[in-house]
């Protein structure tokens, strides 16, 4: 019996935690915090939620699809970063609001493009392409700036304040985006390969299956999604920020491993999966936020679900094996 | 083939790169008339160009340079702690004759400040004090303990000017690690029960956009939505704070109803301006040109062999409402107006 074996073993009820763990540590959140706190579970709470785990939700989509071809997108927070450094430079040349936002989405899919192109050619694990790339976008970002600040046009917060009901318009948007991008997985005959290439790049080659072109397209998918977070987040902060991007790529990697991605490939879902991780951690930065804990306690917080999800996920893998 | 496709992409990726290093240092040619003495070669390590104030830094180093007869070289970390050291290194090996410093982090700049005392460089932290000041020289620095303290006796002047009696406030502090951060959050403290001040929530930003305006969120609802003022500590987040404020239907200008009263610090342009447009009481005007011309004199005294006074120098503090906003030109968030 292997290591993974017997850590959690194969019996229905170890099996079933296994694999909603994610479930049953939300369900244990609401529930905890809606005794402590009488604010935790009132829709302008779950509006707060929704409006903070956004944007990680969205970064999560796009590092679903790379964690399922087996790979892996290191460079999402700069690729959001540059996206939203272009959407700054736009507003800076007075061009209209939806010319910024088509603009950013171009340049978060080039930069998702380069990604699939470099992967694709070198025919390598995309962690040290999309690593030298962040830096590349970075550098990219900060020419765009040119020595100025990213102030944001005062009309760009509409993108994150406008409602609709009791939630921003954008968080419908970005949930609708999870939806669609699970039913590409589920339903087009493309998904299935992102699948076939995450479990074994050998056989989906074998079955006929193009795998540099699905490369390019996870990658492009994944620089869409980064572009759509910077969107978002330039307007939240009303600046393309140098802060912007620096660890968000860590949450986006963490949300959707939370969701049931496995880092060794072929696993992985946008929605539920992507929705619900980036959801537990804004849940858990909230309801910190909320009882007023120490600030030093998120890090610790975040450490400590790191590890578990990676234990998870270990034995998970190896149990499978 | 694809070896080949494989060495070109990684060739560009380097000379990217090395086109990004090279854009990020410059120097300044001294100017002779004026000194009598030889020029003297002193590097700028700053923190951004994408800042207000570091780039106020900037140009308060360059009009230093000119007046005090020194060799500038300035180079930009991007907000990089680790890259803020190698270029240090750098400067040392390129035989600098001092070294003035906008520190990123407050911890990680100590092992840079060990390596310059060791290779025998005079040195002056701009701003941020390192955790561990053994090995700095000098440091040029607001007092931003008495900073806070301004900041909360400025909030109690809005809020009487605006009829808020009982106030009730949210602070944003910085960041915990910072100990320039820590120290506006004392002054705040040591003077809010006196002032009357209720702090409902505190925020700990991590100079972080996203950090801020979420945490911020969270403390709107964490308090009902029951405040009326906000201390900032940074122009630097005040879009951010703004934004958040309009997304909970609180953003509205002052001396209407429901308006939150709100001191910011550094009277940084983009805080100028808000000022201007009476979204923003006051802030508090630390001026980034002095900072830079301060370092700058009192390393090239050092060089020159001239004593050092006092390790400790001072930046003065002004507080900046609408009226001096829009009266005073000299202060570097006017100097600065288009970059808000």
């Amino acid at each position: 019996m292997d290591k993974g074996k017997s850590l959690l073993g194969r019996n229905p009820t170890k099996s079933f935690l296994q694999n909603n763990v994610i479930y049953i540590i939300l369900i244990g959140y609401f529930v905890i915090f809606s005794f402590i706190t009488p604010r935790f579970f009132t829709i302008s709470n779950l509006s707060n939620v929704l409006r903070s785990g956004s944007v990680t939700m969205l970064l999560a989509v796009g590092m679903v699809f790379t964690l399922i071809a087996g790979h892996i997108d290191i460079s999402m927070g700069m690729n959001m970063f540059m996206s939203a450094t272009f959407a700054c430079f736009c507003g800076r040349m007075g061009a209209p609001m939806p010319v910024m936002v088509l603009g950013a989405i171009a340049v978060g899919m080039l930069g998702g493009l380069l990604n699939g192109l470099l992967v694709g050619f070198l025919d390598t694990y995309a962690m040290l392409p999309t690593m030298a790339t962040q830096f590349l976008f970075r550098s990219i970002g900060l020419t765009i700036l040119g020595k100025r600040t990213g102030i944001m046009p005062a009309d760009w917060s509409s993108i994150s304040t406008v409602k609709l009901g009791p939630f921003p318009l954008f968080v419908y948007i970005a949930v609708s985006l999870a939806l669609l991008a699970q039913v590409f997985l589920n339903e087009t005959k493309t998904g299935r390969r992102i699948f076939a290439l995450g479990d074994n790049q050998k056989t989906a080659i074998e079955k006929g299956i193009h795998v540099f072109r699905i490369k390019i397209t996870v990658f492009v998918i994944s620089g869409f999604m980064a572009a759509l977070a910077g969107l978002v987040l330039s307007s939240q902060a009303m600046e393309a920020s140098t802060s912007i991007g620096i660890t968000s790529h860590t949450y986006a990697i963490l949300a959707a491993v939370l969701g049931g991605a496995s880092l060794h490939g072929a696993k992985g879902t946008a929605f539920p999966g992507a929705f619900v991780g980036a959801m537990l951690i804004a849940l858990m930065s909230n309801a910190l936020g909320l009882t007023g804990a120490s600030p030093y306690l998120y890090q610790i917080v975040y450490a400590i679900v790191i590890l578990v999800v990676y234990v998870l996920d270990t034995a998970k893998h190896k149990e499978n094996l | 083939m694809k070896k080949i496709i494989s060495l070109v992409c990684a060739l560009s990726l380097v000379l990217v790169a090395c086109g990004g290093t090279s854009n990020n240092a410059s120097t300044a040619a001294p100017a002779t008339a004026g000194g009598s003495d030889e020029p003297v070669r002193i590097g700028l390590s700053v923190a951004s160009e994408t800042t207000n104030f570091s780039q106020g830094l900037v140009v308060g180093a360059r009009m230093a340079a000119e007046k005090y007869d020194v060799e500038l070289q300035v180079v930009v970390a991007d907000m990089d702690a680790a890259k803020q050291q190698q270029q240090c290194e750098t400067l040392i090996a390129q035989g600098i004759q001092g070294i003035a410093i906008s520190p990123i982090d407050a911890d990680a700049i100590g092992e840079t400040m060990r390596k310059i005392r060791e290779a025998d460089i005079p040195n002056v932290v701009i701003d941020r004090a390192p955790n561990d000041m053994t090995n700095v020289d000098a440091f040029v620095a607001a007092d931003d303990e008495q900073v806070g303290e301004i900041m909360a006796q400025t909030l109690v002047e809005g809020c009487e000017k605006y009829g808020v009696d009982e106030i009730k406030c949210i602070e944003i502090v910085g960041s915990l690690k910072d100990n320039s951060a820590m120290l506006k959050d004392k002054g705040i403290h040591n003077v809010k029960d006196e002032l009357g001040i209720n702090i409902v929530a505190q925020v700990n930003s991590e100079w972080d956009t996203e950090s801020c305006y979420n945490r911020l969120n969270d403390a709107i609802e964490a308090c009902g939505g029951d405040f009326n003022a906000i201390i900032c500590p940074s122009d630097f987040l005040i879009n951010t704070v703004l934004s958040c404020l309009e997304a909970n239907g609180k953003k509205h200008t002052l001396g209407t109803a429901g308006a939150v009263i709100i001191v910011s610090g550094d009277g940084a342009p983009s805080g100028v301006k808000m000022v201007k447009e009476d979204y923003v009481y006051a802030t508090i005007n630390t001026d980034a040109f002095l900072y830079t011309e301060l370092a700058i004199k009192t390393l090239a005294d050092i060089i020159r062999g001239n004593e050092l006074e006092n390790p400790r120098i001072l930046v003065q503090a002004l507080v900046v409402t609408k009226e001096v906003a829009m009266t005073n030109e000299e202060i570097w968030g006017n100097v600065f107006a288009d970059q808000a």
